[in-house]
């Protein structure tokens, strides 16, 4: 029983959507002696998210701040999924400054998070703002010329004329 | 198209943002938006009510050529629905929709996901059925609910096609059928493709929510 065996298992348990299941499985871990990395944690996150346990998350990820193993791109993304599963917009935001401070810098499924994270209260000023930033990380890549995509040939919308884009 | 889209925004909200999150913001060039960041945008939209935005980023994701699925048409015509009124509106995108949700387009492509069709026979049938006792009794809307009509039957009839490309056997009766070639999946789809389209979320629960909503406003 390595740690690859125990974050398979916590993933299997992620994907069943059965989180206690899945912290049962890490304390076992644990009590083995087994040091979990950072992908254990993402997948405990990924089980706390899948099963709307935000304030879990956030416990799951103080614990691993405890123990020392340095969060990487995957499991702030997994923090800030779970928090937003979770409607938790305030924690979202602290954990995306946590990790612009340690230099992690964000990919898309960070900016869906924090989307996602605006729908409880309603923010849509605040899902535009973070939509306009990722646009204009996106324009950078396209002066160097991004592979052609396949057109979806379709009738002309008409009524679409209508709003600006 | 990022100024108009800026336009939305209080001036109060640009300045908490550009302060709390945007201007540290520091993605790796290439970052850029995919479906589930236009569902999750619907999302937001639908419950502030704000569908014509919805609408708008729906043009600008189709111009910058990223896959729709049905995750994000169903967020897209929640937000139309949940706007109310303009069902006008949401009839054409439905017709869209189902032109666009056809057979396998693209595939390995980095902004272009696989999209599929999810909706089998029967419940494509009782689409039209609902449909068509609605253009019944309310005259006002048969002309939009006859073009619908006719978009479910397409929509069922390329199922089909999409079903029968996937057996080899088939395939072949297919591709003689050249009749509409264009309207053919550039590649017919493999077994797993259609597999993972059938798992994909049905955009049936949709389609006939919205139907309810155009065809039965006191319901």
């Amino acid at each position: 029983m390595d740690v690859v065996t125990f974050t398979t298992l916590i993933a299997a348990c992620a994907r069943g959507r059965r989180w206690q299941l899945a912290v049962s499985f890490f304390g076992e871990m644990r009590a083995h002696g087994v040091a979990p990395n950072p992908r254990t944690f993402a997948v405990l996150l990924s089980a706390c998210e899948r099963s709307g346990q935000g304030q879990q998350a956030l416990e799951v990820f103080a614990e691993m701040q405890g123990l020392g193993v340095a969060p990487n791109l995957r499991t702030y993304n997994a923090l800030l999924h779970a928090c937003a599963a979770s409607g938790m917009r305030r924690e979202a935001s602290a954990a995306f400054a946590a990790m612009q401070a340690e230099g992690i810098a964000p990919d898309v499924r960070t900016y869906n998070a924090l989307l996602r994270a605006c729908r409880s209260r309603g923010e849509w000023e605040a899902a535009l703002a973070l939509f306009s930033q990722l646009k204009v990380c996106s324009s950078r890549l396209s002066l160097s010329g991004s592979s052609p995509a396949i057109h979806v040939s379709c009738p002309p919308l008409a009524c679409l004329a209508r709003y600006p884009v | 198209m990022l100024g108009t889209l800026y336009d939305h925004i209080s001036e109060e909200t640009r300045g908490i943002t550009r302060g709390i999150e945007c201007n540290r913001t520091q993605a790796a060039p290439g970052v850029s938006p995919n479906a589930i960041t236009y569902t999750a945008l619907f999302a937001v939209l639908e419950r502030c009510g704000r569908w014509p935005l919805a609408m708008s980023l729906y043009c600008e994701m189709r111009r910058d050529h990223v896959g729709v699925d049905s995750r994000a048409y169903r967020a897209l015509l929640r937000a139309c629905e949940r706007g109310g009124g303009e069902w006008h509106e949401a009839v054409e995108l439905l017709r869209h929709m189902t032109h666009t949700l056809r057979g396998v387009g693209g595939g390995g492509g980095d902004g272009e996901m696989e999209v599929g069709l999810e909706v089998g026979f029967g419940e494509v049938r009782e689409v039209q059925e609902e449909a068509e006792e609605a253009v019944q009794w309310r005259g006002e809307a048969a002309a939009e609910a006859e073009a619908a009509i006719a978009a479910a039957a397409e929509w069922g009839r390329r199922r089909a096609q999409a079903a029968a490309a996937s057996t080899p056997s088939m395939m072949r009766a297919a591709s003689t059928d050249g009749a509409d070639d264009s309207l053919h999946p550039s590649a017919p789809p493999s077994a797993a493709a259609a597999a993972a389209a059938a798992a994909e979320v049905s955009v049936e629960y949709a389609v006939r929510h919205f139907y309810r909503r155009v065809f039965e406003p006191g319901a």
